[in-house]
């Protein structure tokens, strides 16, 4: 069962939005990605072009500028939102399993 | 692909690809570049490759939902599309409707795709955007066609039945439908496949079924095509032959032609509306004169069928059924032997010329007593609208079925004056 859009983020769409808490070429957020992520993380050229678009559609980032085709964009408080309801979710997975677990131990 | 030819330099192959099928193109590309051969241009019908260094290289194949064949140039989400592949070091090699095909020289570059469930919804969107629309219309042509030879066959299935022109014919368009239906069925039982795949945290999954058949249609459909008209021409229609040669030839001329204009006008500059308009206009021009230049064959030329002689028995018969024709001059009669050789078909083929229809008028028929005396194991006498004006007789003779057809007196004469069934023979 496919999940509904943006209720959760993947690791990637994490890291974009995590990019554009300030504004960053969209080219740029491919090494910008890795390079926040030690490598690894990596996003796709044709990946990070369709979830831009996305992004963009469902009001999470906003086009900032535009140089001929390069494109720079910004986070917009619905996708700050998504973003840190999806990092504490995550911290909600990892109390879960600490507690779990030491209390295994 | 086929490969159609080869020169020192450049090499050609037909493009039989189904457009959401990335993974079969990007594995076909690199391993034609290990071979030596990179790919220069890719058309939608033809793939042109040159001769190059044997190099391991990462092809890979990306969507652009808004593209179209008719662009006089790369839209801008596709140009954008190329630049973020550029900076992971994807070069743009070529397109071909909405698929994009990169390529990479480094050794282990980033995929272009690197979220599964990204790559699949762009490609469902490609798809709905020509593929889709494209094949429903294909399917509804063949599905036309293919109704139109399956009512003839089942209104009379003695004629076909009885030819190998007419099977192969009658098997063509119901496998050809097939087949066309089988690309569209394909992607939906693939795309739900890999939906479920992707959603289980997987890849999208590969076609290896559909692909198969995709690649057999094409040689499949010209072994088909060669072996109709060689059963036309067999089977003493000579000219049959030759229209479906002519139609075949105006076929392929249309699609160059078709073709040709776009790629110019493309070149040109010209927009993809203005691009589009004109291809349709000059389709349906093309299509007229096709048809009217077919008909013009059909009415001025030799006929579908070669002159004979009508006195001399015409026999066509295939493993299924055999049918004798002709006229007599002693009684002026014409007659037609049936044979089935298929018990199984017998009840059925009989069913049909006994209760033949004419058009929306219904054959009556009535069966005479004692038959034998005439020398047949059953006599029907058949009309249409009025007893008084016979239509045909009906005599069955073991697994013989004769029909005698001419002016009332003569034929019912021929029937009652016996001896009619010695006199042809059986």
């Amino acid at each position: 069962m496919p999940r509904e859009k943006f209720q959760t983020l993947t690791e990637q769409m994490f890291y974009i939005l995590l990019c554009l808490r300030k504004e960053c070429c969209g080219m740029d957020i491919m090494e910008e990605v890795g390079r926040i992520t030690d490598g690894r993380v990596s996003v796709g050229p044709g990946t990070l072009y369709n979830l831009l678009e996305q992004f963009l559609r469902a009001g999470m980032i906003r086009e900032t500028k535009v140089e001929g085709r390069k494109k720079s964009y910004i986070m917009t408080q619905k996708g700050a939102v998504a973003l840190r309801e999806e990092c504490e979710r995550i911290q909600r997975q990892t109390a879960d399993y600490w507690r779990l677990v030491r209390g295994e131990d | 692909m086929k490969e159609v030819k080869e020169k020192a330099r450049y090499r050609y192959e037909l493009a039989d690809n189904l457009l959401f099928d990335y993974e079969a193109v990007e594995k076909h590309l690199e391993k034609m570049a290990a071979k030596g051969w990179r790919i220069d241009k890719i058309n939608t019908n033809l793939w042109k490759y040159r001769k190059a260094k044997p190099a391991k290289v990462k092809y890979a194949v990306t969507y652009a939902p808004d593209a179209s064949v008719f662009d006089p140039h790369p839209t801008m989400n596709q140009q954008t599309l190329a630049d973020f592949c550029a900076q992971a070091g994807w070069v743009k090699v070529g397109d071909w409707s909405q698929a994009q095909v990169f390529v990479n020289e480094r050794e282990n570059p980033v995929p272009i795709e690197t979220d599964e469930e990204i790559r699949l919804e762009v490609i469902k969107k490609s798809m709905k955007k020509s593929w889709i629309p494209a094949n429903v219309m294909l399917i509804l042509l063949m599905v036309f066609n293919a109704w139109r030879t399956i009512s003839r066959f089942v209104k009379d299935p003695v004629q076909d039945l009885s030819s190998y022109w007419g099977l192969l014919t009658l098997t063509f368009m119901i496998v050809a439908t097939a087949l066309v239906s089988a690309n569209l069925i394909g992607y939906f039982i693939w795309f739900k496949k890999s939906e479920k795949s992707v959603a289980a945290g997987g890849t999208c999954t590969s076609p290896r079924i559909i692909r198969l058949i995709n690649r057999w249609s094409l040689p499949a459909a010209v072994i088909y095509f060669v072996a109709i008209i060689m059963a036309a021409a067999g089977e003493g229609a000579p000219g049959a032959a030759m229209y479906m040669i002519l139609y075949m030839a105006g076929f392929l001329l249309m699609v160059t032609i078709l073709s040709k204009t776009k790629e110019y006008l493309k070149s040109r500059g010209v927009s993809r509306g203005k691009n589009i308009a004109v291809f349709v206009v000059l389709d349906i021009i093309m299509a007229f004169a096709m048809v009217s230049a077919l008909t013009a064959f059909v009415l001025s030329g030799p006929g579908l069928t070669a002159d004979k002689d009508p006195y001399e028995p015409t026999v066509k018969g295939t493993f299924l059924a055999e049918r004798t024709y002709g006229e007599l001059a002693d009684p002026e009669i014409g007659y037609e032997i049936t044979e089935i050789k298929a018990d199984w078909l017998y009840d059925w083929c009989f069913d049909k010329k006994l209760n033949e229809k004419l058009g929306s008028m219904q054959m009556k028929h009535e069966s005479l007593e004692n038959p034998h005396i005439w020398g047949a194991d059953a006599i029907y006498e058949c009309w249409i609208h009025n007893r008084d004006y016979t239509y045909k007789w009906i005599l069955v003779k073991d697994k013989y079925i004769v029909e005698i057809w001419g002016d009332d007196e003569i034929a019912e004469n021929a029937v009652k004056g016996g001896g009619i069934l010695d006199k042809l023979g059986i």
